[in-house]
């Protein structure tokens, strides 16, 4: 199975013009991978989430799953869809219904029609795999922590066996000793499952440690893609060099000479000519203010957009 | 010759919240102390008791149900605790200055950026007119506000989080307080815009000379700015040190696993040491150590006597049953 998403566009419409939060971007997944997309905010990585979990339909471009495009999903095909796709949100306080019981709120992406029994057992045996008691079904999700909680809803997107599962910032919400304890459960998960993730994260270490595959995004567009040790290891466009170096260092003897960026994010309804990080990069160009890069592969399996390459 | 006495000791400092599920001891017996234009970093998890330190320091813990119950807080020489709140209030924003986490919640949506910076001016320095507006002016550049004179007519709605941030440090820094406590202050912000910020307070601190008391749960930051760093977990300072001497020889195994489990941009990827359980209910702490039930390296005594604060090394100590074998 495979996800494909090609060239998606997102404007959302305002008073005066659009907020362009997605410009065409091409991305895929595979069975088995965990592409991180990381980026600041507004730079369209949630937006991207939300047009794979069909929560938003593109202004353009398709979304494919196994060379089907959704637009053309009949019934059975978005309920396949809708099986196979699952989320797990940043805020656990936020996701999960607090009037709903936790083996309510586990058990509701089944079909109604499975039935009691089988419901239960399913929903006991995720709840185990999440490291949650199986009597934890009747208790509401205050009587937990935001580490608990979180695992409730990972539960739920478990619960379906699906393949992929859009992790929108999963840690960032948690504390720091929580923070690995979700961590390795989900790597856990994946090992055992053969599941795919997509994570979402401004966090670049909690990125580093899950994803295999790395996309960083800047104001709605990818500006480079790779794999994750070589684009942490060697990042191509200025943006991702930036990005990188802004990270914390592990150890205070790491304090070096950090590449600061000046001026601030872009205004999304009206982004700038040219390549849209040229106002803030190191190593502008003059053709970077007017001629947008093209995408292009740099070394094999390395695509960047950038005038320097 | 005397050692230089520090710009602030605190001695055993006692918070309470009392409530109807019982005493909930936020803040139970810390003592640090703070030298004129340092960086003590205060780490821990949510519940740790970090915050509502901050708050004890400039008497705005949350009453009735919170109470400062015990100890003192010598702020150049003065107990701040036998203040009136009169005279506290000459204290908070001209001598010790607070950010806070959010930028959006601390500043009022419904002034102008001038006149909320212009306020603490005018009521510390006791400043009118044109020489008030140019303090203010001074205050933004200072902190890297660009145009400063047509952005004190705007708005918070109209700035960034990263220049929100900057402005609120603008207002606590305009009066040139001793010390700044700063409480989470880039948690909201975007990982490019922290790294800005973290910068520009190390630029403004080193020529200003303010003291900073940093709290965050990052040891990233710790890192990037602290020259101390006081590890607290559920009310208690369990190890405090020079950044070096802790990151390098962490004393107490809450830290130790602490730095385990941080994930890094820089860090190949190896397993993650996770510290299993949660953290305590502060009103039913146990008997002994707090970090007894999730220690790995838990003895007998551990969960029941409260361990010694001991010696790690000249500058270094930690809370802990087993930290003198280990320094041993």
């Amino acid at each position: 199975m495979i996800l494909q998403g090609i060239d998606l566009t997102k404007y959302f419409p305002v008073t005066r013009g659009s907020i362009k939060a997605l410009d065409g971007v091409s991305v895929q997944v595979a069975e088995g991978e965990t592409l991180g997309i990381v980026g600041e905010s507004g730079s369209g990585k949630t937006t991207l989430a939300r047009l794979f979990l069909l929560l938003e339909r593109p202004t353009s471009g398709s979304l494919l799953f196994d060379g089907k495009a959704t637009r053309d999903f009949g019934r059975d095909d978005l309920a396949r869809y809708r099986r196979s796709v699952q989320a797990v949100f940043q805020d656990p306080f936020s996701s999960l219904n607090p009037r709903m019981r936790v083996g309510d709120i586990v058990a509701e992406p089944l079909p109604r029609a499975n039935g009691g029994a089988a419901t239960r057992e399913r929903v006991g045996e995720v709840l185990q795999m999440v490291g949650l008691q199986r009597e934890s079904t009747s208790l509401y999700p205050h009587e937990f922590s935001g580490g608990q909680r979180q695992r409730i809803a990972i539960a739920r997107a478990l619960v379906t066996m699906p393949k992929f599962i859009f992790l929108d910032e999963p840690v960032s919400a948690l504390d720091v000793s929580i923070r690995a304890q979700i961590l390795n459960l989900l790597k856990r998960l994946q090992e055992t499952l053969g599941l795919a993730y997509v994570m979402i994260s401004h966090d670049l270490g909690a990125a580093r440690y899950l994803a295999t595959r790395l996309a960083v995004m800047y104001a709605g567009k990818l500006v480079e893609t790779g794999a994750c040790d070589a684009v942490y290891r060697q990042p191509l466009h200025p943006y991702t060099q930036a990005l990188l170096s802004a990270a914390l260092p592990l150890h205070p003897s790491a304090r070096r000479q950090r590449i600061i960026l000046t001026g601030e994010v872009p205004n999304p309804m009206n982004p700038p000519a040219g390549c849209r990080f040229h106002p803030r990069c190191p190593r502008v160009m003059p053709q970077c203010r007017s001629e947008e890069p093209e995408w292009k592969e740099v070394e094999p399996g390395r695509f960047t957009a950038c005038h320097l390459y | 010759m005397a050692e230089p006495s520090p710009l602030l000791a605190v001695e055993d400092l006692k918070t309470y919240f009392f409530t109807r599920r019982g005493i909930t001891k936020a803040v139970d017996g810390i003592s640090f102390t703070l030298n004129a234009g340092e960086t003590l970093a205060v780490v821990g998890e949510s519940g740790s008791g970090k915050s509502v330190t901050c708050l004890s320091l400039v008497r705005l813990v949350p009453e009735p149900a919170g109470r400062i119950v015990g100890g003192r807080v010598l702020f150049e020489g003065e107990d701040l605790l036998r203040k009136t709140r009169a005279e506290m209030r000459r204290v908070r924003g001209k001598q010790i200055a607070m950010v806070l986490q959010d930028p959006m919640t601390s500043l009022n949506p419904a002034l102008t950026i001038g006149t909320q910076v212009s306020e603490v001016v005018r009521l510390h320095q006791k400043l009118r007119g044109a020489p008030l507006r140019d303090r203010v002016l001074d205050a933004l550049r200072r902190l890297r506000i660009s145009a400063a004179e047509t952005r004190l007519g705007h708005y918070p709605h109209q700035f960034s989080g990263g220049m929100r941030q900057r402005v609120s440090s603008a207002i606590a820094l305009s009066c040139a307080p001793r010390l700044l406590i700063a409480d989470e202050p880039t948690t909201s912000l975007d990982v490019t815009i922290q790294a800005q910020y973290l910068e520009l307070l190390k630029e403004v601190q080193a020529s200003a000379g303010v003291a900073v008391i940093l709290v965050t749960h990052d040891f990233g930051i710790v890192a990037a700015n602290a020259d101390r760093v006081a590890v607290m977990y559920a009310g208690k300072i369990v190890e405090m040190g020079s950044t070096l001497q802790v990151f390098d020889r962490p004393g107490h195994p809450y830290t130790r696993a602490l730095l385990r489990c941080l994930t890094g941009a820089g860090r190949e990827r190896q397993p993650l040491v996770e510290i299993s359980g949660q953290p305590p209910d502060l009103a039913r702490l146990p008997p002994g150590c707090p970090f007894a039930p999730r220690c790995p390296e838990r003895q007998a005594i551990c969960e029941q006597v409260a361990p010694p604060t001991v010696t790690v090394e000249s500058g270094h100590v930690a809370s802990c049953w087993v930290a003198p074998l280990v320094a041993a």
